[in-house]
């Protein structure tokens, strides 16, 4: 789409689209020089830091976690793997999200989060919140019905609905804003 | 476009290459291009202000309105 040619436009130096090529000065250095690298490697340190504690959670915790409620709560014992299914299948969804923020990142860097591409990375991480939402709301009526776990196990999952429920919601938005943000940038791109 | 740029015509007059033209103006040598055939969506007032000076002319002596 637009935003691939206008780049490829950088290294060949003539454009045959009539769109304006980009002028170091003017429109596309102002984001790089605006994209706090530090802040950046800062939220990627972080997002190894999540990635690697909900692995470590998916390989060894949950597992573990799920034989010893199965031993303690033996009339339940039948939800062990089901339940641990559906806690590791949450998991990859926190870890879609890391990976496609973490590519978000490295655009915002380079100055090139103004893209289709970026719109892209945003609607994955809203699926994957999605999907996030609707196993929670699964695991939360199913353990309200079958009265698994401890109640506190209820309310934890509540807060989790509405918080992944926040978090979709507030993506959209951003998605609209980032749109609006692309449109007006590939506007100004042909400007010379 | 019913705008038409008239920059080839008034390079020829001034003797001047697109190159020399861009490096005046500040822009690249592409983007004059750009603008030298037509291909030009929007131009700046800085730009314009720009080719002006450099080529000691008024807007109307490169820009210019035509019928389809």
């Amino acid at each position: 789409m637009r935003d691939n040619d206008t780049h490829s436009f950088d290294m060949s130096g003539f454009d045959m689209t009539g769109t304006a090529v980009k002028q170091s000065e003017q429109t596309s250095s102002g984001d790089v020089s605006h994209s706090h690298p530090l802040l950046i490697s800062t939220i990627k340190g972080l997002i190894v830091l999540l990635g690697f504690v909900s692995l470590v959670c998916q390989v060894w915790g949950l597992p573990s976690l799920a034989a010893e409620i199965a031993v303690e709560d033996p009339p339940h014992a039948y939800l062990r793997y089901p339940y641990l299914a559906v806690s590791i299948a949450l998991i990859v969804c926190f870890e879609i999200v890391l990976v496609a923020m973490w590519q978000l990142l490295t655009m915002v860097a380079r100055g090139v989060v103004f893209s289709a591409r970026a719109r892209r990375l945003v609607n994955i991480v809203i699926w994957a919140a999605i999907v996030a939402e609707v196993l929670f709301a699964g695991l939360w009526i199913h353990g309200l019905m079958v009265s698994a776990g401890p109640p506190l196990l209820a309310v934890v999952l509540l807060i989790a609905l509405i918080v992944v429920l926040c978090f979709i919601l507030l993506m959209v938005v951003m998605r609209t804003l980032l749109s609006a943000a692309t449109a007006q940038r590939d506007e100004l791109e042909a400007v010379v | 476009m019913a705008i038409r740029v008239n920059l080839d015509v008034m390079l020829a007059k001034r003797h001047m290459s697109v190159n020399e033209l861009a490096e005046r103006v500040g822009i690249t040598a592409a983007n004059v291009s750009v603008l030298k055939n037509g291909r030009a969506k929007a131009i700046r007032f800085t730009t314009l202000d720009g080719i002006c000076q450099a080529l000691d002319c008024q807007p109307g002596d490169v820009l210019e309105w035509a019928e389809r």
